[in-house]
């Protein structure tokens, strides 16, 4: 058998991009305990840079390897459902803080959107682009889900995602010292709000009651904006 | 676990169902998670098979997101054009947000606060 047959023979199964996948998730986590956990660099961003690598050194195409792939993220459509037991849990927590939660998680939810499409907006990116990042301070999961609805493109989407969580890890903390600002449910909030899950892992970092109000408003913000911005970009392109 | 399982793959059915008939610009699995999320307010109670089943899923968030992720690097000239604008936006965006986030519950939190402080004293 020649070498051109055996990659051939390697291609004809789902199997090889399942374990570029896995082996690309592997080496991230070892990389990340290595590391010693660093927030600029979370498993998410090496474990698809080394998978990227990966398609580009082997005889396959992204595209044929993501039709291989859907063995595993066939999964990630009940994984989203899940994400509802959490919510729920998280939700019990906040009836004594409902007001103040409520105010800051509007406000805060249509900011992190508002803000960051008007600026792309005037600096002319196009509409596919703007539908990616839309959904960029959400937990990657449902913003890949409300981005394939509006007509972005799920990769891109999350990259952004990815990159919001590292910035908004790492300045929030800094940015709430120079605001006088240390509540620890207020950075929480702000952590889970702007930082998705990165925000969540830092707050919890930080204490316990700074992490738990940052899942609060992590899974709180992922099911408005699920709501919110698919309403929004239907009225505006109305 | 199974059981479990099967209950969130049959929301996520009646999530595609919902997408489909309602032609709503969101994913089924999304729309599931918000039914499902319903559901258990309605009922007031979480559900323990879901759960475990959940909590095996969302582990393996990384993992699952990975094929996708990794598109962000066969995207095509339609990104390499436009990356630093892209990341102007992200970089001001976050800011803006994070600011707004943190200005906003502080001084709901304080309000709070003085509300819970004269109901008190009254």
């Amino acid at each position: 058998m020649n070498l051109r047959t055996l990659a051939q023979e390697m291609m004809a199964t789902p199997a090889l991009a399942i374990v570029m996948t896995l082996a690309a998730y592997m080496l991230a986590l070892s990389l990340y305990r290595l590391m010693r956990h660093p927030s600029w660099a979370p498993p998410m961003l090496t474990g698809s840079l080394l998978l990227a690598l990966f398609i580009a050194v082997l005889p396959i195409d992204y595209d044929t390897y993501y039709l291989d792939a859907h063995w595993l993220t066939l999964l990630l459509g009940p994984a989203t459902v899940g994400l509802a037991i959490p919510l729920y849990e998280q939700f019990q927590h906040i009836k004594r803080l409902l007001i103040p939660v409520t105010v800051s998680l509007v406000t805060g939810s249509i900011t992190a959107c508002a803000a960051t499409l008007s600026i792309a907006w005037a600096l002319g990116l196009s509409p596919d682009i703007l539908a990616s990042l839309a959904p960029r301070s959400i937990t990657t999961p449902i913003a890949i889900g409300v981005s394939e609805g509006l007509g972005g493109y799920p990769g891109l989407t999350a990259g952004i995602v990815t990159v919001t969580g590292i910035l908004a890890a790492s300045t929030i903390p800094p940015l709430a010292i120079m605001l006088r600002c240390q509540d620890p449910r207020v950075v929480g909030l702000a952590l889970g709000l702007n930082g998705h899950g990165l925000g969540t892992a830092r707050g919890f970092g930080i204490d316990a009651q700074t992490g738990a109000f940052a899942s609060l408003a992590m899974a709180l913000n992922g099911a408005l904006s699920a709501i919110v911005l698919p309403l929004l970009a239907g009225w505006l392109s109305q | 676990m199974l059981k479990g399982f099967m209950w969130l793959m049959i929301f996520l059915v009646i999530g595609n169902l919902l997408q489909a008939t309602l032609a709503l610009p969101v994913v089924g699995s999304v729309l599931g998670m918000l039914v499902l999320f319903l559901v258990l307010i309605v009922r007031q109670r979480s559900s323990r098979s879901m759960g475990v089943a959940a909590s095996h899923l969302i582990h393996y968030f990384t993992l699952l997101i990975l094929p996708s992720a990794a598109g962000l690097f066969f995207l095509g000239t339609s990104l390499t054009d436009n990356w630093l604008k892209l990341l102007i936006a992200i970089v001001l965006g976050t800011l803006i947000s994070s600011v707004v986030t943190l200005v906003t519950m502080q001084a709901m939190v304080r309000w709070q606060q003085r509300r819970d402080d004269a109901a008190g004293a009254s």
